[in-house]
């Protein structure tokens, strides 16, 4: 079966390494920019010349808008890599956090902590963490049952699943603020939305504890997930623990989504958007997808809060609306798009 | 070698698969296994690549329990050919080609220059480098699995399992893909077993032939001494079967 050497030639020389090397190189030009717009964008303009000598300006940067901006882009980074794993894992373009029903069963159990008045904390872990951690990894478990059959997984059930899951938590989330008090009804109300308002650097920081090693573990299996986008005789014919690796994917999927719900509430799409975008930008290797999606999803967060903070002048809108409205048109195209590769 | 020893299984709440199956393939032997539909076929070629697990008894290479392997030792022993590809994501066929170097590298490497240039050889040997930039999803099913067995070459194992690597390419390639396998073992000593439906494609290349039927190994020989009408017939339970040599190749269909 000789060929002819021309072709041979003809064919893609660079390695991944150097393809990650390059997106990596321009993501985080992006990511600088983008945290550059959002810091200075708001209803308060920051003016970085004042910021040396007007204390108002000072307060304004760095209590308010510096926290909140990173707020916006460890969310964005956390939903966008989470996306990318499940995509992967579940062999469907079309997965995510919310549309899988994961981040609806977080909300679900940060609203039963609120409502039940759970504000205390256990070891330093606030009980809303591990409630919504708890409602996120249930909601994964229950699509991933509902969705394999036997040895092969659904995408079609996957997605119906999470529908259904999304219907059932978001029932679950409108009785509870039924008949609970009227201020935890608004607490809830805006976990439900998704909103990155009234955070504190304490926050962050107690994030980061749950969210740095998920983070870690994700990408640390980012061979396994582009082997298992395969698929899954072909990650286990090449030496990849599926069980192992699945369940660990599992675990860290929903705790990464459980804090991040409990803290931004259910932000739909981000997952889903960024780590397409990042497809067609640098190609399919999973082992790209997962940093870059990490990167572009906290720039594309920042972004998203920064419109949600500006378009309405004095009062702002919830992030989840902005993500929202751009994300269901996004997801219907790319459903389209996908019934051409027969996915569904 | 690969061999297996009292073979059994079954799926979870579900009857007997396999039973009862002991059999070897030397070093640089070339075998087939054949059968009717649902005689188990996939199933035992899944268990010699330890992509399930026997109920009872046990697969050896080398000697060695296949349970005790690393699997990432494991994937460097033995490279299996799926019947078919995945392609729920566009990737292109050198990124495919490429994983079957994974096992070979370290926890967090990415593949290299050299890496690159066995994915490509691979994809020569089997006579598609030209698909090396294209989608696998803008693929015809017959290139897939030509994809499929360039990734397992790239894999660079001493076993290679096929599943009906032949079932969806046109004559011409199904003859290649056969001179291909029996010229790899004959250059590399590569010990080729695979599952196959067309009868006509085993000629003389293939040193042994593996009949299943209904999960037990029905029977064993050389292609001239299985592929007649009274061994067939009792395999496939079908009287109506016949054969025809010509050129030493057995042409085989059926009258019923």
């Amino acid at each position: 079966m000789a060929i002819p050497a021309v072709m041979v030639q003809a064919a893609p020389r660079r390695t991944p390494r150097g393809a990650l090397a390059r997106a990596l190189a321009i993501l985080v030009l992006t990511l600088a920019a983008a945290a550059l717009i959002a810091s200075r964008a708001g209803y308060q303009r920051i003016d970085w010349n004042a910021l040396s000598h007007d204390a108002t300006a000072r307060a304004v940067f760095f209590r308010l808008r510096l926290p909140r901006v990173a707020m916006a882009g460890i969310i964005g980074a956390t939903l966008a890599l989470v996306g990318a794993a499940l995509q992967a894992l579940f062999r469907n373009p079309l997965a995510e956090p919310f549309t899988l029903g994961v981040s609806g069963g977080g909300v679900l159990g940060a609203s039963v902590a609120i409502a039940l008045g759970w504000g205390v904390s256990v070891l330093g872990v606030p009980i809303v963490f591990l409630a919504a951690f708890a409602g996120s990894a249930t909601a994964m478990l229950l699509v991933y049952r509902i969705a394999r059959t036997g040895a092969a997984l659904m995408p079609g059930s996957l997605l119906l699943a999470g529908v259904v899951l999304n219907l059932t938590a978001g029932a679950g989330v409108l009785t509870i603020e039924y008949i609970a008090n009227p201020s935890h009804s608004i607490e809830i109300l805006r976990w439900m939305i998704g909103s990155l308002d009234a955070v504190g650097f304490h926050t962050i920081d107690l994030m980061l504890i749950f969210l740095v090693p998920g983070w870690l573990l994700l990408m640390g299996a980012s061979r396994a997930l582009h082997l298992l986008a395969m698929d899954e005789d072909t990650a286990a014919s090449l030496g990849v623990n599926v069980r192992r690796a699945e369940l660990s994917i599992y675990l860290v999927s929903s705790l990464l989504i459980g804090v991040t719900v409990s803290v931004g509430g259910s932000i739909g799409f981000v997952g889903l958007i960024v780590p397409h975008i990042v497809r067609l930008l640098f190609g399919q290797d999973v082992r790209i997808v997962m940093p870059c999606s990490f990167l572009l999803g906290a720039a594309f967060l920042m972004l998203a809060d920064a419109v949600a903070r500006t378009v309405m002048g004095q009062s702002e809108l919830p992030v989840g609306a902005v993500t929202g409205i751009l994300g269901g048109p996004f997801f219907l195209w790319l459903m389209r798009r996908e019934q051409r590769y027969s996915a569904m | 070698m690969i061999e297996t020893r009292h073979l059994e299984f079954a799926y979870a709440n579900g009857p007997r698969v396999i039973h009862g199956v002991s059999l070897a393939l030397g070093r640089g032997m070339m075998g087939a296994l054949i059968g009717p539909n649902g005689c188990g076929k996939s199933t035992l070629i899944r268990l010699l690549a330890g992509l399930v697990m026997p109920s009872a008894g046990g697969v050896l290479i080398n000697g060695a329990p296949l349970a005790s392997i690393d699997l990432r030792a494991r994937a460097r022993l033995i490279a299996y050919v799926p019947q078919s590809i995945g392609r729920a994501f566009p990737f292109t066929v050198l990124e495919i080609v490429l994983t079957g170097r994974s096992p070979y590298l370290p926890r967090f490497a990415f593949e290299d220059r050299q890496d690159v240039e066995k994915a490509m050889h691979a994809l020569e040997t089997v006579g598609i480098a030209e698909l090396a930039g294209r989608r696998i999803t803008e693929l015809s099913g017959g290139e897939r699995q030509l994809v499929s067995l360039a990734r397992a070459l790239a894999q660079d194992a001493a076993i290679l399992l096929l599943d009906e690597p032949a079932a969806s390419l046109d004559l011409k390639h199904r003859a290649a893909i056969v001179r291909t396998l029996a010229d790899l073992r004959a250059r590399r000593g590569l010990t080729v077993l695979l599952v196959t439906h067309e009868l006509s494609l085993l000629s003389a290349e293939f040193d042994i032939v593996f009949a299943l039927r209904r999960g037990t190994l029905a029977a064993v020989g050389t292609p001239e001494e299985t592929l007649r009408e009274p061994v067939l017939s009792e395999i496939y339970e079908d009287g109506q079967l016949r054969v025809q040599r010509i050129d030493g190749r057995a042409f085989i269909w059926s009258e019923g």
